[in-house]
């Protein structure tokens, strides 16, 4: 992987003006931030009592360049927030019942909606595995197992703190704690691999280069800090019992020590300890006496004091800042485009947030409510920021800094998200959503559920959420092929290639999803009386906003100029256009 | 330069010269593989006319190569030196290792860069600036060399891709991320294993009229969304559709049966793994190990 740093250096400034130019124009507009923070912060001491959302707004306003863009239209923010907290676009009847409504407060009510809905616990499920997993191949834990215990943590809203606290102490004894167990074993235990991921996943430091010497260009990581994450799991390894199941095992004794390989020094060595934490102390057992279960051949050793049972309440205790900066970040990056610390592993005070006391704040309330996902997302979306538009009136956004926030950025779509959203608009997913609903009405025991008090309902909605997720979810493969990074390393910006739009162009797969047949799509639209209508449904379907009226009138003449009998064709044409186009590729 | 092929056949020579000259490829890379024949394809013209005026760039990247030692700069006697011995080449005063030969005897054609030290340890680091001679700078992406290669060597409205980038594994795609502030134009295209790119022929149920009329939409919304969004983003993915346009009028470049059977063997050679690029890659890079 490509090491990545991010330190200012001054002569190549110099040797670049452009660059030079641009640095100072950010200084200076980080400095008149600076005063209408002042300003703001002084004249609303009392904000603490106001709600998350408008403090987010507060700060993010006091370091704006220039105006803020207006809000998203209707249109614009159904699809940003289907996208973002189901993971998919709306169905067209959604789109439509949104974009017509005329409550005032149904932006309000349809975040509560997304939010309460299976289809979010699904979202943070395919995000979290991406996040911890990086798409690596399928190793000791059954990715169906994994994803299921995701996706039920955040279903029951399993608080974020818990859930790293299983994941990083899971050892096989419990079993239903056995797919947490993933994060190690399908990094078959590899210790340099764990402490590098332990790093920068849960702290937010790449730490990398730290392995064998203090980083060369990032003061604030040392290799001691390395080495002190590496003894929590230096003593561990994968047991395997007779009848073939994976545990996790650690031995009491096995020191660790390094030296820079830059310098003649005596080895150094240090017990398990977090960056910046206090040395600990560490209990002393006489020989012999180290073992709840001892060594032995075929028999997994327990140690009375085990160094890996330390690290999930450390990191996760109220102490450790950085474990909570590193999560919120990431999740503001979710809705938000780009972290407030970018890249979302380089925390460090050489690349300080766009908005410090943003960060911080969201942290700490973060830790407040809980850590509580859905609450911050919700927060999140009720924001000013998140709801503004992608276009600005008077502005080039490409002039805009991007972590101005000015104008709400695009998103390339995730594989995922990609995938999902072709099936919903070609109407693929309907078809096999009605094909559950219609198995599920003939079982009487399910039936019965229809019409149960709201737990009961819930459950049978994510009955019928998780049957149909299993049944589509394959024909995802492709996406992922191709519109993915490679495995094992972060999720890279957008990459737009040759293959995927050749794979739009003559790739099977869409083709047989256009296929006019039932209720999709363009069986729908050809049904449909006149062409204005038909054009209509399309654009709403997939793009999720009507035609312009510039827009409506070349399609209808268009599709009007063409014979009866090349009408499907035509329709389908259009489809494929709007499928195929950049509005649909990203977030916006 | 010249390269000595273990198997010394003109088809070897020839096909890749004539590939290198038509393909439009200002650079090719191949990181452990080598190019290869990609077959006699089309304007034997042409081809003479390119390659009279016409530079390329064959970079082959040996990610995790041969030492220098037991390659280009031996350190015969020394501590570290290895076992080897240094043999004198066809260029008195450049002694190379005894494990190559036959490039000895060629070494008149080629030059030694022996001052290249990269001062960083990391090999992600020290493979960027292989790539692109700069340290790696977050605030600015710098292109790699077959990306500046594409740009500046690539005829101007040539519709194939200046960059192209064999891997030795699967996948492949555009590695937009090359190109940097030159743009996705003159970004890679990956072949991953030597395989050409999926999906390159026009199924029979488009028509080719239903194919232009679905694109001039397409770039009519796309049109329309930029407007007011015009991005990096924007342009990346939408560039790419042109250029897929024109690797498919293109397609047969890619199709080993349309290679030259120059000297009566066959096309194909059986114990060589599946046809298409790879088994002449393989092919070449087994030459390339042993026999550079």
């Amino acid at each position: 992987m490509i090491g990545r740093h991010l330190h200012i250096d001054v002569l190549a400034l110099r040797r670049r003006p452009a660059a030079c130019r641009r640095f100072v124009a950010m200084s200076l507009i980080r400095l008149a931030g600076t005063f209408c923070l002042i300003a703001t912060l002084s004249s609303s001491v009392s904000a603490n009592t106001e709600s998350l959302h408008a403090r987010i707004d507060q700060l993010v306003a006091a370091r704006m360049p220039t105006e803020a863009a207006p809000p998203a239209t209707d249109s614009e923010f159904v699809r940003r927030v289907y996208l973002d907290l189901t993971g998919c676009i709306p169905s067209t009847a959604d789109a439509r019942a949104f974009i017509d409504s005329s409550d005032s407060g149904k932006r309000t009510a349809l975040i509560e909606r997304l939010l309460a809905s299976p289809q979010y616990a699904r979202r943070m499920q395919v995000f979290f595995d991406l996040v911890w997993m990086e798409r690596r191949p399928e190793k000791n834990v059954p990715n169906a197992e994994w994803t299921e215990y995701l996706r039920a943590s955040f279903a029951a809203g399993k608080p974020y703190d818990q859930l790293v606290r299983e994941i990083l102490s899971a050892d096989g004894t419990d079993p239903t704690l056995r797919p947490a167990m993933k994060f190690y074993l399908d990094r078959d235990g590899d210790r340099n691999l764990v402490t590098r991921d332990i790093g920068r996943l849960f702290l937010g430091r790449d730490l990398q280069c730290a392995q064998c010497h203090d980083h060369p260009l990032i003061d604030d990581y040392k290799q001691e800090h390395y080495y002190g994450l590496l003894a929590f799991w230096n003593r561990s390894s994968i047991f395997t019992d007779k009848a073939n199941q994976k545990y996790i095992a650690e031995k009491a004794d096995g020191e660790v020590s390094f030296k820079s390989v830059f310098l003649d020094e005596q080895p150094r060595s240090t017990p398990p300890r977090l960056p910046d934490s206090p040395m600990p102390e560490e209990p002393k057992f006489n020989a012999g006496e180290e073992y709840v279960v001892a060594p032995a051949d075929g028999v997994r050793p327990v140690p009375k004091y085990s160094r890996r049972a330390k690290l999930a309440p450390e990191l996760t205790s109220a102490e450790r800042r950085d474990f909570r900066r590193n999560i919120v970040n990431r999740l503001w990056a979710l809705m938000f485009g780009r972290g407030l610390v970018d890249p979302v592993d380089l925390h460090h005070a050489a690349n300080p947030p766009s908005h410090p006391e943003l960060l911080d704040l969201l942290a700490d309330e973060f830790a407040g409510a809980s850590f509580d996902v859905r609450w911050l997302l919700r927060e999140l979306a009720l924001t000013a920021a998140y709801q503004r538009a992608s276009d600005h009136p008077s502005i080039d956004p490409n002039q805009l800094p991007p972590e101005s926030y000015c104008v709400a950025l695009l998103k390339p779509l995730s594989p995922e998200q990609l995938g999902w959203s072709v099936l919903e608009a070609s109407g693929v997913s309907a078809a096999y959503r009605a094909g559950v609903e219609g198995e599920l009405a003939a079982d009487t025991k399910f039936a019965q559920l229809l019409d149960a008090d709201e737990k009961r309902q819930r459950q049978r909605l994510e009955i019928s959420e998780r049957r149909f997720y299993e049944r589509l979810a394959p024909s995802l493969g492709e996406f992922v092929n191709l519109f993915g990074g490679p495995p094992g390393s972060p999720a890279q910006g957008f990459q737009a290639t040759v293959h995927q739009a050749l794979f739009f162009d003559n790739g099977g797969t869409i083709r047989s999803w256009l296929v006019p047949s039932g209720q999709n799509l363009l069986a729908r639209a050809a049904a449909l009386p006149d062409s204005s209508a038909q054009v209509e449904e399309i654009y709403l379907t997939v793009l999720t906003r009507r035609p312009d009226v510039e827009e409506r009138t070349l399609a209808v003449d268009a599709l009007n100029a063409r014979p009866a009998a090349e009408r499907p064709a035509a329709l389908e044409e259009l489809a494929w256009a709007l499928l195929a186009s950049a509005e649909f590729r990203l977030n916006h | 330069m010249n390269c000595t092929y273990a198997c010394q056949s003109a088809e070897h020579v020839v096909a890749r010269r004539r590939f290198l000259g038509l393909a439009g490829a200002g650079a090719l890379a191949g990181v452990g593989a080598l190019a290869s024949p990609l077959g006699a394809f089309v304007r034997p013209a042409a081809a003479a006319e390119l390659q009279s005026k016409q530079k390329r760039i064959l970079m082959v990247y040996l990610a995790g190569g041969l030492s220098q030692l037991e390659s280009w700069d031996p350190k015969p006697g020394t501590d570290t030196g290895g076992p080897f011995r240094a043999i004198p080449t066809s260029v008195p005063g450049i002694h190379i290792s005894e494990l190559l030969p036959q490039t000895a005897r060629q070494m008149h054609r080629l030059t030694i860069v022996r001052g290249v030290n990269i001062n960083e340890n990391d090999h992600g680091r020290g493979s960027y600036i292989m790539h692109t001679g700069r340290v790696p700078d977050p605030s600015n992406e710098y292109p790699h060399l077959g990306s500046v290669a594409a740009r500046c060597l690539s005829l101007e409205n040539d519709p194939l891709p200046g960059y192209i980038h064999i891997t030795p594994g699967g996948g492949g795609g555009l590695s937009s991320g090359d190109a940097a502030f030159l743009g996705p134009r003159y970004a890679s295209v990956v072949l991953g294993g030597g395989q050409p790119p999926q999906n390159t022929v026009r199924p029979d149920a488009v028509s080719e009229a239903a194919d232009q009329s679905r694109q001039a939409i397409r770039r009519r919304v796309n049109d329309h969304f930029a407007r007011r969004r015009r991005t990096a983003e924007t342009e990346a993915y939408t560039q790419t559709y042109d250029q897929a346009a024109e690797l498919m009028k293109r397609r047969e470049l890619f199709d080993v049966t349309k290679e030259p059977a120059a000297d009566g063997r066959p096309r194909v050679r059986p114990n060589q793994g599946t046809p298409g690029l790879s088994t002449a890659v393989g092919c070449v890079k087994r030459t390339t190990r042993l026999r550079l």
